[in-house]
């Protein structure tokens, strides 16, 4: 009975414990596991299939090195995706790091699939993250808008942006983020343009988002991690995605474990009241 | 409103060496006036001046959206005003970086002369942000002078950016982990049967997103009756259901509460800090 009731207080050291040495073995020693596509995944998918050749995309950015584990590898199934495709893509960041961290992935994943700067991708550069502001003067004129790259490039000089003037131009919007920007580009681009939007918020804001998706506001989502490591697998290719995503399985199987325990302990509490006066 | 379109254009045409510095210093000069001339200004018709601005710049994006086409004949005329007002936002929005920095630097300047407690975490502030700035602007302004971008340099900022700043902004947000695991346990108790119909919604939901949760029933067909009793199935149906139609609710009370709240700011009926002090 002593060691019922003990669950109903557990350490927080011990818990932060069991959480660490869970997530550093998962990841160490990554467990396969099946990961099923959800139709918000498969949507991704099919927004990328269908972009038009003769227009580009836009990979908005507002995440930071905090939300990196999960906006990482939604960015780089993403732009994997695209240049897989053969579309060409810009970079569009409002974050100072994220701007930073999306190049380097754009970089790394360019070099390896053997794309050219200027030519299939491009960085717009970091922007002030005012959204309802900038996206109404974006959609009238790209290149005046932008008007140069990270490098300080005139935009209108780069090759893959030749012909590229307006949003009409611009066959996918894929916002990635851990805040609530999407609001701005479905009410200043996809309610008034019909631009394709897909979204990739991290796991927290993945339940506010159904509402525009049941709309069809967005074309589909990536769900953190999860959605990163689905979209991996249908792309035929291992990321940080599906290896995190075993971390994460034992994260919420220690959560659940934890609650369990916690409410035997409520219970077992419960039971010894009549005799000795327990209780929570 | 055609001098406006004009003026708009003349400052974002491209400029080069001297007339781009004088611009520059123009701006400034320009900026500083305006200041100071709001500062010699009587506070109440300061007031009527800040209300009248806002007024005027939030009428302009208003009429802008809405005035599809044209209305009684008369073509929207404030379209092409929106691309010079986005280079403007761009670059006030530039500005508060800067407003940001000297903040950081007068609250930790202030914090080293007084010797206050944990004065040394604002000496560490002011090392990492000189280290970090030079190892960004000295290659940068090396490679715009002509030379080829010091390598060291480089290195040192990619050691700082993503040796130190990138882990450590991880690091953080991922201590809300830690606090998720606590809350969780400590929350998620069956004392009453809401609490319970939470706890196991919230147990469904949570297995149903990971990948351990799809293979504990992943030996239930994918099609038919049965399948529904597969965990990302009654996810996606907790998600798509129950959990939109509450977060439709809170959506549309968020709407109708942010536009009250935008009115107020556009009518300057708000009463914040800036004109409780006057």
């Amino acid at each position: 009975m002593i060691i019922l009731r003990a669950l109903l207080n557990i350490d927080r050291r011990i818990m932060y414990g069991l959480l660490c040495l869970t997530i550093v073995v998962m990841l160490k020693w990554p467990v396969k596991q099946p990961l099923s596509t959800t139709h918000a995944v498969k949507g991704v998918y099919d927004a990328v299939e269908a972009i038009p050749h003769d227009k580009i995309a836009i990979v908005s950015i507002v995440w930071s090195s905090s939300t990196m584990a999960e906006n990482g590898p939604q960015t780089e199934a993403i732009m994997r995706h695209l240049f897989k495709r053969g579309i060409r893509f810009a970079i569009l960041p409002w974050d100072q790091q994220g701007a930073t961290l999306a190049k380097d992935i754009a970089e790394k994943v360019s070099a390896e699939m053997g794309k050219t700067y200027g030519v299939d991708w491009c960085d717009w550069g970091y922007r002030p993250a005012y959204l309802y502001q900038i996206l109404p003067a974006l959609a009238k004129d790209i290149p005046a808008t932008i008007k140069k790259d990270y490098r300080g490039e005139d935009v209108r000089k780069l090759p893959m942006m030749r012909g590229v003037k307006t949003i009409h131009d611009v066959g996918l919007v894929a916002d990635i983020t851990p805040s609530g920007t999407l609001d701005a580009w479905i009410s200043q681009i996809q309610g008034v343009y019909k631009t394709p939007i897909v979204f990739a918020p991290t796991l927290v804001m993945v339940p506010e988002a159904y509402n525009p998706l049941d709309a069809g506001q967005i074309k589909g989502m990536l769900p953190g991690l999860p959605g990163a490591g689905q979209y991996e697998q249908m792309l035929n290719y291992v990321g940080f995605g599906q290896k995190g995503s075993g971390a994460l399985s034992g994260s919420f199987i220690l959560i659940i474990v934890l609650i369990i325990l916690g409410n035997v302990g409520l219970v077992a509490s419960r039971r010894r009241r009549p005799e000795d006066g327990g209780g929570d | 409103m055609d001098f406006i379109l004009y003026l708009g254009k003349w400052l974002a045409s491209p400029r080069h060496g001297l007339a781009l510095w004088l611009l520059i210093a123009g701006g400034l000069a320009l900026g500083v006036a305006i200041f100071l001339l709001l500062r010699a200004t009587p506070g109440r018709y300061r007031k009527l001046i800040v209300m009248a601005v806002t007024f005027l710049a939030g009428l302009f994006y208003i009429a802008e959206f809405f005035w599809s086409g044209t209305i009684f004949g008369v073509e929207n005329f404030l379209s092409p005003a929106v691309q010079p007002l986005g280079d403007v936002i761009m670059v006030v929005g530039s500005f508060t970086l800067l407003l940001g920095v000297v903040n950081l630097v007068a609250i930790h300047a202030k914090a080293i002369r007084a010797v206050r407690p944990g004065w040394h975490n604002s000496l560490a502030f002011f090392i990492a942000m000189v280290a970090i700035m030079a190892a960004g602007l000295i290659p940068y302004l090396q490679e715009q002078s002509g030379q080829k971008g010091s390598q060291s340099w480089t290195a040192v900022y990619q050691i700082l950016f993503n040796g130190m700043l990138a882990p450590l902004g991880a690091t953080m947000f991922s201590l809300v982990a830690f606090y998720i695991v606590s809350a969780s346990y400590r929350a998620f108790r069956i004392r009453s049967g809401e609490a319970t119909l939470m706890m196991l919604a919230a147990f469904l939901v949570m297995l149903g997103m990971v990948p351990i949760g799809i293979y504990l029933t992943h030996w239930l067909p994918e099609t038919g009756a049965l399948s529904n009793l597969r965990l990302e199935r009654i996810t996606q149906w907790i998600l798509t259901g129950p959990n939109a139609a509450a977060q439709r609710a809170i959506a549309f009370g968020i709407a109708v509460g942010g536009l009250a709240m935008a009115l107020r700011i556009w009518l300057s009926l708000e009463k914040g800090s800036f004109f409780d002090k006057q």
